[in-house]
């Protein structure tokens, strides 16, 4: 157990100061305070976000009065909110709200500076900040079933022996399916591919950025995966429900986890009849040996029996119907299920 | 007042409480050894009536979190520490710190009740009981079964072993002991059971010779142990953490598939590993397959045949993956793999 009153007492800062808000960072990290004998001043700006050409502001801000310059009056509105968890904190007396939320007509371009008696901050919106606010206004398309344009699946999962396999990879005739980051790959070789197959959060949190230059636009993805951050739309987006760890699932909507995306993949290839169904990049070997094509070398959580376990079941089951299946690389245990 | 508190950590998960949220304006976040950060002011979002209560907070407010490092991280940390805003408030390093200079021994009996479980067993005013009194009196939640993926864990001396009567339950249940070398013959002689679960036999400084299983080498491995490495109250927690953040590999029972390991398939070798893979087979435990079978290891050679594990087996044989094969295969004979040669003809 920690007393943090004695570190957040050393957060005072001094008056007068300014700094440049980076939008980037889309809120200020942490509060700005002055200590004058007492408590005497606040300031925090919790989230700015742009939306219908409208720029928003909100936090809070006591001990002072909130001006903002450079902007016509007709330009913006500012509403005064009462923030009983700011009183709370700061054991504040005045009656006089603390809370704020601003709201500004956007245009690129736009300057101005919120002051008060202790600090400023300075607001430059840019070109590049309008356009975002273009992309978060784009929908996806959400669709309810899926098809193939072919007979013939060639799954590229991302271990890096998908490197040695780029021609048959290039000469495929038929539907090509990436699994997570086997899709950076690919594209980057100019090849085109028909379905992103996502079914870990952690992807779509570590590629925030790449993702929305992603020719690909037609997307499979786990039910609990959230694109909230993305701010991308997609051609395609079709949302299969997870419904359990291991089992092997009889409807499109639905499948089993098998804490491999590689099994999702293969549930929903047999369920769309493919007659063949070819793979690289899946290994399944020993987690000693894991490695993946973006140089990640750790399965942190011991997950392999239940991989195997469920793609094991799912080739078996593949193999009985008559599919024909194979990896390219001798090593991928796909072939000795 | 700021307050935070860590019930449990281990290398992928931590469970504790704040009443960051209580106060507006804060951040919560979490950093590894690497230096990567995360907020996860978002994630305290258990409400812990336990917490509101001793605090005094309303009762529906959240202060409660349960992180999952591996999701956090994408990778097993060594160690971690958690920030509001840009201030240092707690560290697991720190923490383990404290347990290195812990003098108090609270002297503890455990018997815990589960179906999967970890049995510390040590003479009495050993290194092993000084060393175990030292964690049970460190942190009580450490070893709570409901924190450990549902391993319980117990802590005896040799004379409450012997004065147990508690053998039927060491049947019931999957059992790994870790026993000081001094107390292994008294221990087996006490309860015969205990010689059909895997045991690890610990000493003072680590030897490795007597790991007969590979478990514990596999263990060592995965935390960079070196032999003679001392066993601390700080690694003796790595040891019995490891195994229980990794129960699904240290605590499976069931018989695996055969995985290949390394070398030349024919078409033929690959139709009989499915086949076996079909029937699961558990007298196969590693198979080295060729046209023709090898009789002395010396035969093997790397573009004639392969070498198939079964995947139950790698808690066995984790630190010996990346060896050369006929190295592997030693090993394996070693440590009590059957190794057996088939051949497919031509």
């Amino acid at each position: 157990m920690r007393d943090l009153n004695q570190q957040l007492k050393c957060e005072v800062v001094t008056n007068k100061k300014e700094f440049i808000f980076d939008y980037s960072k889309m809120c200020s990290e942490r509060p700005y305070f002055t200590k004058n004998g007492d408590w005497s001043f606040g300031f925090y700006i919790e989230s700015v976000s742009i939306e219908k050409e409208k720029l928003h502001i909100v936090g809070w801000l006591y001990g002072s009065s909130l001006r903002i310059h450079d902007v016509p009056e007709n330009q913006y509105f500012i509403e005064r909110q009462h923030r009983e968890d700011v009183n709370n904190a700061f054991k504040l007396q005045e009656a006089k709200p603390a809370g704020f939320a601003l709201q500004i007509n956007c245009y690129s371009g736009l300057e101005f500076t919120l002051a008060s008696s202790e600090i400023s901050v300075e607001f430059k919106l840019t070109e590049d900040d309008i356009e975002r606010e273009d992309e978060f206004t784009l929908t996806t398309k959400e669709v309810k079933n899926i098809n193939r344009s072919s007979q013939k699946l060639l799954i590229v999962g991302g271990a890096p022996s998908v490197k040695n396999h780029k021609r048959e990879i290039s000469n495929h005739n038929g539907d090509i399916w990436a699994l997570n980051d086997a899709i950076f790959w690919l594209e980057n070789e100019h090849i085109s591919v028909t379905y992103l197959i996502v079914s870990d959060q952690r992807f779509v949190d570590k590629n925030l950025h790449k993702l929305p230059n992603l020719k690909c636009k037609s997307l499979i993805i786990a039910n609990y995966i959230s694109l909230e951050k993305l701010n991308i739309s997609y051609d395609l987006l079709y949302r299969v429900e997870i419904v359990g760890r291991t089992g092997i699932s009889d409807s499109k909507m639905q499948a089993f986890h098998g804490c491999t995306v590689a099994h999702l993949a293969f549930q929903l290839a047999r369920l769309l009849n493919f007659e063949e169904v070819l793979t690289t990049g899946i290994i399944l070997g020993f987690p000693t040996n894991y490695e993946r094509i973006d140089g990640s070398k750790t399965m942190p959580e011991y997950v392999h029996n239940v991989q195997i376990e469920n793609v094991k079941k799912i080739i078996q089951v593949l193999r009985s119907e008559d599919v024909k299946v194979q990896a390219f690389e001798l090593e991928s245990n796909i072939n000795y299920f | 007042m700021l307050k935070l508190n860590v019930d449990f950590f281990s290398s992928g998960k931590v469970t504790g409480w704040t009443n960051l949220l209580h106060y507006s304006g804060n951040r919560l976040f979490i950093t590894d050894n690497l230096g990567k950060r995360e907020d996860i002011t978002r994630q305290v979002d258990i409400i812990r009536a336990d917490v509101n209560s001793t605090l005094d907070l309303p009762q529906n407010i959240k202060t409660g979190f349960s992180l999952n490092l591996f999701d956090i991280f994408n990778t097993r940390v060594t160690d971690f520490s958690f920030y509001v805003n840009d201030y240092e408030i707690w560290s697991s390093k720190g923490e383990l710190r404290r347990l290195e200079l812990e003098k108090q021994i609270l002297q503890k009996r455990f018997f815990e009740i589960g179906t999967r479980r970890i049995i510390v067993i040590y003479n009495d005013g050993s290194w092993l009981s000084d060393v175990s009194g030292v964690l049970n009196y460190w942190n009580i939640n450490q070893f709570n079964k409901a924190l450990n993926n549902g391993i319980a864990i117990s802590f005896m001396s040799t004379s409450q072993l012997n004065n147990s009567k508690s053998s039927h339950k060491f049947l019931k249940s999957y059992n790994i002991f870790l026993i000081e070398r001094e107390a292994v013959s008294q221990a087996i002689v006490s309860n015969s059971e205990i010689t059909k679960s895997p045991i690890l036999i610990l000493e003072e400084n680590l030897d490795l010779e007597l790991d007969f299983n590979g478990i514990l080498s596999s263990v060592c491995k995965m935390n960079g142990f070196e032999q003679r490495e001392r066993l601390t109250a700080v690694n003796l927690r790595t040891v019995i953490e490891t195994l229980t953040t990794y129960a699904e590999l240290f605590f499976e029972r069931n018989v695996g598939s055969m995985l290949y390991v390394c070398g030349y398939v024919s078409n033929n070798s690959r139709a009989l590993i499915r086949k076996l893979n079909k029937v699961g087979n558990e007298d196969f435990q590693c198979v080295v397959l060729g046209e023709n079978k090898i009789s002395k290891l010396s035969d093997y050679s790397q573009d004639k045949f392969a070498i198939f594990l079964r995947s139950d087996l790698l808690k066995n044989s984790y630190d010996l993956m990346k060896m050369e094969p006929k190295e592997l295969l030693t090993s394996l004979l070693k440590r009590g793999i059957k190794v057996e040669s088939l051949a497919v003809g031509i």
